[in-house]
């Protein structure tokens, strides 16, 4: 059972460009010791979502806040503000929840490029934030560095675990395979059911 | 994980090319300019028995080839021969995987 001292919560995207750097992500917490918690992790059609986020959040030591795809992509879209929304709640809680033990929250804010998100969030420009440069490979380095620099000592460097995750990943695909799934579907394999075979992996069932 | 698994891997490594991997090591047995150079530079591996997974940029898997069934099929390098299959000792890897994505 996971516990608030554990938990990650995940603040992303959710579309399929960013799934490969969401596994990433969602690999190293749990190679760090950690517990991902993401609103993706369980789907209710009556369940609100902003209620969901808001648990996520207050279950949650640990956060990670990848702003990396607020930008519009075209003329004429819209900035994605659903994830600057989401840190903004985060932020909030941490400051302004009754309880004392939210000031001991920890924030990693992803972005592409160095220094991008200031240019649409210039009230960011109090805190560092890690850029991954679309780069799972930078990105487990990111989440890595971050869990130690928050005084998680006893972890892998990030060399290591990007290679264990191109394991994982390979077993992933054997054994899924085996099991008769296409290759779509393990590429585009469910978050919780990717979460229950990382589960499986750590906790060598 | 599964250390004992006879599989060589062939991932990205940032700024660097492309690694070669055996499952179950910590450092890359070499690191190639490119992945071209990588899987060609691997293809003995298949001759010793060894799976070998070839990955995308991602960490996903793009190729996977089963030391067993994919060895006469493997492109060679150059002027390079083509040496008989040697069966595999290795129990427990996967027997009917598909070549290719």
């Amino acid at each position: 059972m996971s516990s608030f001292d554990k938990n990650v919560f995940i603040n992303c995207p959710y579309d399929d460009e960013y799934l490969p750097l969401l596994k990433s992500m969602i690999f190293t917490i749990k190679a760090c010791g950690f517990y991902p918690r993401i609103a993706l992790e369980r789907f209710n059609s009556a369940e609100v979502r902003l209620q969901k986020i808001k648990q996520l959040i207050e279950e949650s030591c640990y956060s990670i806040h990848d702003l990396s795809r607020i930008r519009a992509v075209s003329a004429g879209d819209y900035f994605r503000l659903n994830m600057a929304l989401e840190l903004g709640m985060d932020i909030g809680s941490r400051d302004y929840h009754p309880d004392p033990m939210f000031r001991e929250k920890k924030l990693l804010v992803l972005e592409n490029e160095r220094y991008s998100v200031q240019k649409g969030l210039s009230d960011m420009s109090f805190g560092d934030c890690k850029s991954h440069e679309g780069s799972e490979e930078k990105l487990i380095k990111c989440v890595r560095d971050w869990f130690y620099e928050s005084g998680t000592k006893k972890i892998k460097p990030a060399s290591i675990i990007w290679n264990d995750f191109n394991v994982f990943m390979s077993n992933l695909y054997v054994e899924k395979t085996e099991q008769g799934y296409k290759t779509e579907e393990i590429d585009q394999i469910l978050i919780p059911e990717y979460i229950d075979w990382i589960d499986e992996r750590f906790n060598g069932k | 994980m599964q250390a004992n698994i006879k599989r060589v891997h062939i991932i990205s490594r940032h700024n660097e090319g492309w690694a070669v991997l055996k499952q179950g090591a910590s450092r890359a047995l070499k690191v190639y300019p490119t992945k071209e150079d990588a899987v060609i530079g691997s293809y003995r591996f298949l001759q010793l028995g060894y799976d070998l997974v070839i990955h995308r940029k991602d960490g996903s898997v793009e190729q996977y080839k089963n030391a067993e069934t994919t060895l006469n099929s493997f492109p060679l390098a150059g002027n390079e021969q083509r040496p008989a299959t040697k069966s595999r000792q290795k129990s427990g890897s996967p027997k009917k995987m598909s070549a290719s994505k």
